[in-house]
């Protein structure tokens, strides 16, 4: 579950009901059909690896955690959202399809983040199969091999001195969350969507900053996600979690904050052999533990996990502060490190806030 | 250092003086660098970087330029490239199938401007209502909630947004929404591709080498800046609030003056003591910075306070002056911080050196015959000044350089001030009888307080020249377009006919039609419009030179007048040929007959005889109405009722009055910043003149024993300070009106293309200088009434 701030946000600009809810009368998306994220129709790899265009939501995803060779610490973000803008279906210019990426590296002193956007079908954004690629002007995921996007090359340039290129390669399965890829993000089900990771990468590369280059590598957490049907009245925001312990197991864990339930939990838990455990209301608790003023927001920036059953009870504190990205929908992603029955390290969104 | 501290406890005026002009410097230019800021935000101001881009990517002619372009050049890294689309050609409304005249639409690639938080949702493509034009509140008036057709009948869509900064005569759209129904990009090819961020010389190279053969990188022309309100406002709040802070600077160094004057004598002693001269100038100057950095802290927090205090009052000048919002951003407070510290540290450390190299003078005993270098200093200084300013104004060709002409000119007439000063006052002594002793001694004291006070007098006096030269520029342009609306508005009524009248008026009305259209002169839209065969239009248009204009080849078409504006834009004089393309195709060539002053206009004009645009004309219905014996104005309204139904009749005198009213709010709030930048200069003169009215403490007791009254030493004292202020008036005076000029036909000229006469209203003027004077002396009244005779001889040494 990702950036869900984006969800929240642009839902909300489209005007959207409840998911399962016909648009009114005078909305200018009328007549215009989603499709659905349903139990009928299974997520299916590698094919869906590909974009979902008749799909109103969608992301790529890509976080790390990487260390140069003095030990020094970068996280880094690369993100590619797809949205279908119902109102420019009819244009000679360009299809129905927006483009929005995210690039974030911080560093412990600085963050240098930026944003594109572009429209489908002019050329100069979009997602391909062969090879498979995402791109954004100049950012560019360029894959080896067809239909799957590892393992490739990400080549990012944030400004003349703020360059990163880095080879991502595999080193386990994707996972699936929920039920098979179908996943509930609401306690009755009406929230939910097609969900997949891939939390065994490994990235290695260079970072160029301000003409010096630092060879890095570490641990990334890639996801892919579309959905039409993410939002309901009453739904705050999310906080979301993706973890690299240092045992090899990776565990990812989001709460949905609800105006007038308890905040919806979920995750998956998947050990070093790849063993995928689904985590619930039950198995999960995720607690704020301390609070940090960010952009006039009050935010916790740090949080104890436990998961009972898996003898799991950790601290997750913010790398840095104010690892907030200032873009047209506004949120917190940051790298966490991860203490307590086990160490590791990892990312936090935090949105809604 | 310490010891310096404790010497504020002695003279705290002269460290509160310095704490108070660094904090109203600070929260001045923090003010005026919040409310530009949220002005900039909310005007979609990144116009500047794509409406009117300064290099943009276009074909050479050989073939288009295409998406694929585009997308190619995005792709390698060029991501500063916005794609567009330049409509010239005609626009109708759906309904009526009438033209608004000289209309011209951008249709932009909104995905690809550079995104600042206040302008979304405004200007992005994820916006739910996408499909939506936006366009300057004047023309959102004109459209209203029609639709408009480009010339293939394919509908765009209907305007919702207005945003003032928006040139009057462009529409503004997302270039996805114009590429609908039957316009394609082989129909409407692409302008070009607005650079809209800077540009280094690296990164041009780089993007010419990029380039297929068939593209080049260009200085833009294609579209323009609307010269607007706005930007009026912003540079006379930027102008005002840099006078502000030059104005505070003269006070800190005053202060800086009278604080070394005042412990001098202590320091000296801390040198006889054995402490080295540099270890006591190095305390003063780090007790200058920690004052300063104090105060400016002080003075930002204050004036975020103020911004927030004054926005809602900003809001609504900003809504009934220039039709828009201001919305305070989200503030930096660290950022803001930095950058006052930065500025505060510069400006202290560089105004402290010259007191700071006088008190070591002091120090190592070389202060006797100082005075003699530092009126060299200061005339060298003088010199230099006047010369730069002479140089920068003859070369000022551009907004940039005209300001700093400006500022130069404002020091070198402060340098003059200072020199002439004195002689001025021992002239003056010389007329003053000898039997009046009080007058002598008046005269003669206000000829040491001028020396003591040189730099609180500098302040006054550049407050009163730029108080000067904004008043006789707005009194100049408010007369020039009073005049110009006297000479254009010649008719009583005008009339806006949805259709042609073609029935013929009755006897007694006469009927003029004003043709509109638009064309293309090197790349640059241009209006048209007609001006009919009479002699009464024709001696309404103010050439200049007068006389230049062959009206009888006018007539014939061979000539036209063009407005200032584009004889600026162009550098086209009279006799020049003007070759344009109208909207149906044609070229027409005129000569240029005649230059005429078009004020408030910030688009290019062209007069011409109507034959030339016939063909081409917009299908707008605009007429001229006389009406006379034996018609009376109920034949008028009556004839037009079955004439021009639907139509709109316009009062002249009711047209100039509306006129004249926008143009007085538009100075509102300028008039008032300017009022408060002489405020602070006579608070400064006020602390001056107290402290340094210790000094004459002796003499004063003085001529209190020999019988003068109290009542007549503190009129007396009274009349110094006005001696002194109107000294420093009458030498405003000039400085004052050469601003004046310098404002017109060098920053009017460069940022707004036109120009107006200089006009002198000597009432007005002295008026200004009166009330200039008059607010100094009520301020003054405060350290006259506080003098007494009684002797101090602490405070008889003279530095």
């Amino acid at each position: 579950m990702k950036n869900h701030a984006v969800i929240l946000l642009c839902l909300f600009m489209f005007s959207c009901k409840p998911a399962d809810s016909p648009p009114p009368e005078n909305s200018p998306i009328r007549s215009y059909d989603y499709a659905q994220v349903t139990l009928n129709r299974p997520l299916q790899l590698p094919q869906d690896h590909a974009a979902h265009p008749d799909y109103r939501l969608e992301w790529w995803y890509l976080t790390a955690n990487l260390e140069n060779e003095s030990g020094q610490l970068f996280a880094l973000q690369f993100t590619l959202f797809r949205f279908r803008n119902p109102t420019q279906r009819n244009s000679n210019w360009s299809d129905d399809q927006i483009w929005m990426a995210h690039v974030s590296l911080h560093n412990r002193d600085e963050h240098w983040f930026e944003q594109r956007l572009a429209r489908g079908a002019v050329g100069n954004a979009g997602q391909t199969q062969n090879p498979f690629t995402l791109f954004v002007d100049d950012w560019n995921w360029v894959s080896d091999l067809p239909e799957t996007p590892f393992p490739a090359t990400l080549t990012v340039t944030l400004s003349d001195s703020v360059k990163f290129r880095a080879r991502l390669i595999t080193q386990g399965n994707y996972i699936l969350h929920g039920n098979s890829g179908y996943s509930e993000k609401s306690a009755n089900g009406k929230l939910r969507s097609y969900y997949y990771s891939q939390p065994f990468l490994q990235l290695s590369g260079q970072i160029n900053l301000h003409g010096q280059t630092h060879q890095v590598n570490g641990p990334g957490w890639y996801d892919h996600e579309w959905t039409s049907h993410l939002m309901q009245a009453g739904a705050n925001g999310w906080d979301w979690f993706s973890l690299h312990l240092d045992n090899g197991a990776k565990l990812m864990a989001f709460r949905m904050r609800m105006d007038d339930t308890n905040a919806h939990l979920s995750g998956t838990l998947i050990t070093p052999d790849g063993t995928v455990l689904k985590l619930d209301q039950q198995s999960l608790q995720l607690t704020p533990k301390e609070f940090e003023q960010v952009n006039n927001k009050r935010l916790p920036t740090r949080w104890r996990l436990k998961v009972v059953e898996k003898d799991i009870d950790v601290e997750l504190v913010r790398f840095k502060k104010n690892q907030w990205n200032e873009g047209v929908y506004p949120y917190y992603e940051g790298a966490i490190s991860v203490s307590g029955s086990h160490s590791g390290q990892g990312f936090m969104e935090l949105t809604g806030y | 250092m310490l010891t310096c501290v404790a010497l504020n406890r002695k003279h705290p005026w002269t460290s509160i003086l310095v704490f108070v002009a660094i904090v109203i410097a600070s929260s001045g230019l923090v003010m005026v660098h919040l409310i530009n800021q949220g002005a900039s935000e909310q005007w979609p101001d990144n116009n500047a970087a794509w409406i009117a881009p300064k290099w943009t990517v276009e074909s050479s002619g050989k073939l288009p330029l295409t998406r694929e372009d585009y997308a190619h050049l995005r792709r390698a890294g060029f991501h500063e490239l916005a794609a567009f689309v330049h409509y010239t050609g005609p626009l109708y409304f759906e309904h009526t199938g009438s033209t608004p005249s000289g209309l011209s639409l951008l249709a932009v690639d909104t995905a690809a401007l550079p995104w600042k938080p206040a302008s979304f949702p405004v200007f992005s493509p994820l916006s739910e209502k996408s499909a939506r034009i936006w366009a300057h509140p004047q023309t959102a008036r004109l459209i209203e909630e029609q639709s408009l057709l480009t010339d293939d009948a394919a509908p765009l869509p209907v305007l919702e947004v207005s945003a003032a900064s928006l040139p009057k005569h462009m529409l503004v759209m997302d270039i996805a929404d114009f590429f609908t129904a039957s316009r394609t990009t082989e129909k409407y090819p692409l302008t070009g591709l607005a650079v809209t961020s800077s540009l280094p010389e690296s990164r041009q190279r780089a993007l010419r080498n990029l380039l297929p053969t068939h593209l080049q990188l260009k200085r833009s022309s294609t579209i323009e800046s609307g010269g607007t309100l706005g930007d009026s406002f912003k540079l006379s709040l930027w102008a005002l609030g840099v006078l502000m802070m030059v104005v505070c600077m003269f006070i800190v160094v005053n202060a800086l003056h009278l604080m070394l004057r005042f412990r001098l004598y202590t320091l000296l002693k801390l040198r006889q003591l054995g402490i080295g001269v540099t270890t006591l100038s190095t305390s003063v100057t780090l007790e200058m910075l920690f004052l300063g950095l104090t105060a400016s802290s002080v003075g930002m927090v204050l004036g975020i306070l103020l911004t927030q205090q004054l926005a809602p009052g900003i809001n609504q000048t900003f809504t009934n002056v220039l039709e828009t919002k201001f919305i305070l951003l989200p503030i930096n407070p660290w950022q803001l911080m930095s950058i006052t510290w930065a500025a505060t540290a510069l400006v202290i450390t560089a105004i402290t050196y010259v007191p700071i190299r006088q008190l070591q003078r002091n120090l190592t005993g070389r202060g006797p015959g100082r005075q003699r270098p530092a009126d060299r200093w200061l005339k060298g200084a003088t010199v230099l000044l006047c010369s730069s300013a002479l140089l920068t104004t003859i070369l000022a060709k551009s907004p940039a350089w005209a300001l700093i002409s400006i500022a130069l000119t404002l020091l070198a007439g402060t340098g003059v001030m200072l020199l002439f000063m004195p002689h001025l006052l021992k002239l003056c002594a010389q007329f003053i009888p000898a039997g009046w002793p009080l007058a002598h001694w008046s005269i003669a004291s206000t000829l040491q307080l001028s020396k003591q006070t040189r730099l609180a007098v500098c302040a006054f006096f550049i407050a009163l020249t730029a108080n000067i030269g904004m008043t006789v520029m707005v009194d100049s342009f408010r007369q020039a377009t009073d005049s110009w609306l006297q000479a254009r508005i010649i008719a009583p009524f005008y009339l806006a006919a949805p259709l042609p009248v073609t029935e013929p008026p009755p006897a007694g009305i006469s009927l003029f039609e004003r043709l509109q259209a638009s064309a293309i002169h090197r790349g640059h839209s241009v209006e048209l419009r007609s001006l009919p065969a009479d002699s009464r239009f024709q001696s309404s248009v103010q050439i200049e030179p007068d006389g230049g204009v062959d009206w009888p080849r006018f007539d014939t078409g061979e000539q036209a007048v063009i407005n200032q504006q584009l004889a600026f834009r162009f550098h086209l004089s009279a006799g020049d040929s003007l070759p344009m393309q109208l909207n149906d195709g044609t070229h027409i060539s005129p000569v240029i007959g005649g230059i005429y002053v078009d004020y408030g206009n910030p688009n290019s004009q062209v007069l011409l005889n109507a034959r030339l645009i016939e063909s081409s004309r917009d299908p707008v219905y605009r007429y001229a109405i006389w009406y006379g014996t034996p018609a009376t104005l109920n034949d008028l309204t009556e004839w037009l009722n079955h004439a021009a139904p639907g139509g709109e009749l316009f009062d002249s005198e009711a047209l100039r009055k509306l006129s004249m009213e926008e143009f007085e709010r538009t100075f509102v709030v300028t008039n008032h910043l300017n009022i408060i930048t002489l405020a602070v200069a006579g608070l400064s003169f006020m602390i001056s003149v107290a402290l340094l009215g210790q000094q004459t403490s002796a003499q004063l007791s003085l001529l209190r024993s020999l019988g003068v009254s109290t009542l007549k030493l503190r009129l007396s004292v009274l009349i110094q300070y006005g001696t002194l202020c109107l000294f420093a008036a009458l030498m405003a005076m000039p400085f004052g009106l050469l601003l004046c000029w310098l404002l017109i036909n060098k920053v009017n000229r460069y940022a707004f293309h036109w120009i107006y006469p200089v006009s002198v209203d000597s009432a007005l003027l002295m008026q200004a200088i009166l009330t200039s004077i008059g607010i100094m002396l009520m301020v003054l009244c405060i350290p006259a009434a506080r003098l007494n005779g009684r002797l101090d001889l602490r405070n008889t040494r003279v530095l």
